[in-house]
């Protein structure tokens, strides 16, 4: 069986029905190529949970994570854009991805602590992993949009 | 633009101050000063209310003509993209430009200069009460800062609901009425409302404060849900996803995200909205009195009793006033987001 397992996964927008089925093995890297409109950035919000299928399910390494809600699946989403609080700081964008509430304990501090007084940059900025989450259950997989 | 124009309309079909002191007799009014004159100098209830409820019927057909009209009732959205324009780079278009500018400044800045000439020459050159103008200043901000801070508490959720329903239509027909309630149902129907509903239980004198807080914050209500609103749109859009992927929700939310990025926009509604109800004449002429004047009251009693030199006097501490609570508040909560203690 696959890494990901995307089956029969079923999405309608207006009139258009979308049906993905997609098995991805752990290690592979992926893209996924089509004409704009095809659903690309559909599949991926699909997978990230933004998006409600009607049907049909995704299995991360053997897990249903098809109702979890997108904190909860052992994925993230890199966005086309939008991927950082613009009034946080590097630190906080971070410590954000520890805890939710910024509420950081003595080990989340202590993972923060290289981000502190770090100038706010657009070089920064690209290189900060500011979406890290803590404690997975599954290691994570990143998806970023092709379009 | 066809809301705009009912919007505007309506604002002018509810005029009351400039009615009550220019106008006069029974042959210049509006219908909100007959509510006005019916329910305080006539005391005559049943013609308030019938008054009230023939006020409130035909701003619910302006609305509704707008709805018809414009198929969208979306007072205060503005649009993001702006287009590029190449229609203002001759220069007679820039003359034209600069003389329209020019001659609409004119229009605001002349009224207030001269404000501000009589003013000073009234508070300098010609007695006046200390006392009076002091308490009534303090009436004014203790009567207009509870009416914009509860203008603002309901704007804000109207403003997210209102953008979390988009689409579906009868929520958000119903948001969008809540939302305008001030303006569908005018001041001194609201206020007729009011004393309607109280008298014979409440002394009205004892509620009066009450009253002109409530008229106040329904009347400024679509302010603040108007600035309010795109605000809380963009927020959303720009950062829904980014929370949702990384769990921030609920008072978290508020505190990390939606506050820091949105208080800006919160300080301008509070701003808005309190100048606004400091200014109103309409709630403090049906509910004020002796012992609760602020200085719109105070001015429309000099100004009655032509006492020029007075009023504008009053006047010039009523825009001063006005001017420091906004600039307090919008510049006091909108400031720059003090840091979450990570930096």
């Amino acid at each position: 069986m696959a890494f990901l397992e995307i089956e029969g996964l079923a999405f309608t927008y207006e009139n258009l029905i979308m049906r993905f089925d997609l098995p991805v093995e752990a290690g592979e890297i992926v893209g996924i190529v089509g004409p704009s409109g095809a659903g690309k950035s559909t599949l991926l919000s699909l997978i990230g949970g933004f998006e409600k299928p009607i049907g049909g399910t995704i299995r991360v390494g053997g897990v249903d994570i098809t109702q979890l809600p997108p904190a909860e699946r052992p994925v993230t989403t890199l966005f086309q854009d939008f991927n950082l609080f613009p009034h946080l700081n590097v630190a906080e964008n971070v410590g954000l991805g520890r805890n939710p509430g910024l509420k950081l304990d003595a080990a989340d501090q202590e993972q923060v602590a290289w981000f502190r007084g770090a100038p706010p940059g657009p070089a920064l900025r690209r290189r900060t992993p500011a979406r890290g989450s803590r404690a997975q259950p599954h290691p994570p997989s990143t998806f970023a949009p092709a379009g | 633009m066809p809301a705009a124009l009912v919007f505007i309309f309506i604002l002018c079909f509810l005029s009351f101050a400039v009615v009550l002191t220019l106008g006069g007799g029974p042959r210049a009014t509006t219908l909100e000063v007959a509510i006005y004159q019916a329910l305080r100098l006539d005391v005559d209830l049943p013609r308030g209310g019938a008054l009230a409820l023939l006020q409130t019927i035909a701003c619910l057909v302006m609305v509704a003509v707008a709805w018809i009209t414009s198929r969208r009732l979306d007072f205060g959205r503005s649009t993001r993209l702006v287009g590029a324009r190449f229609d203002g780079m001759t220069l007679g278009a820039k003359l034209r430009d600069f003389a329209t500018i020019i001659l609409a400044m004119g229009f605001v800045t002349l009224p207030v200069a001269a404000l501000v000439f009589d003013g000073l020459r009234g508070l300098l050159f010609a007695p006046f009460n200390l006392s009076a103008l002091l308490d009534a200043s303090a009436v004014t901000l203790a009567l207009g800062l509870p009416a914009g801070v509860i203008a603002t508490l309901l704007g804000y959720p109207i403003a997210v609901a209102s953008d979390r329903l988009r689409g579906r239509k009868p929520a958000v027909m119903l948001i969008g009425i809540a939302g305008l309630a001030g303006v569908i149902a005018s001041p001194m129907a609201v206020g007729a409302g009011i004393t309607l509903a109280f008298t014979g239980r409440v002394d009205l004198f004892a509620i009066a404060p009450v009253g002109v807080i409530a008229m106040n914050a329904l009347l400024t209500l679509p302010f603040a849900v108007g600035v309010l609103r795109p605000a809380v749109a963009r927020n959303h859009a720009q950062v829904d996803r980014l929370c949702a992927g990384l769990g921030i929700a609920g008072w978290d939310r508020f505190r990390v995200v939606d506050w820091p990025m949105l208080r800006r926009a919160v300080g301008l509604a509070l701003g808005l909205t309190t100048a606004a109800s400091m200014g109103d004449l309409a709630a403090i002429a049906l509910f004020g009195n002796q012992n609760l004047t602020n200085l719109t009251l105070l001015l429309y009693n000099q100004i009655a009793a032509y006492r020029m030199e007075a009023a504008s006097g009053t006047a010039l501490v009523l825009l001063a006033l006005c001017l420091a609570t906004f600039v307090v508040i919008e510049r006091g909560l909108g400031g720059r987001s003090k840091s979450l203690g990570l930096s």
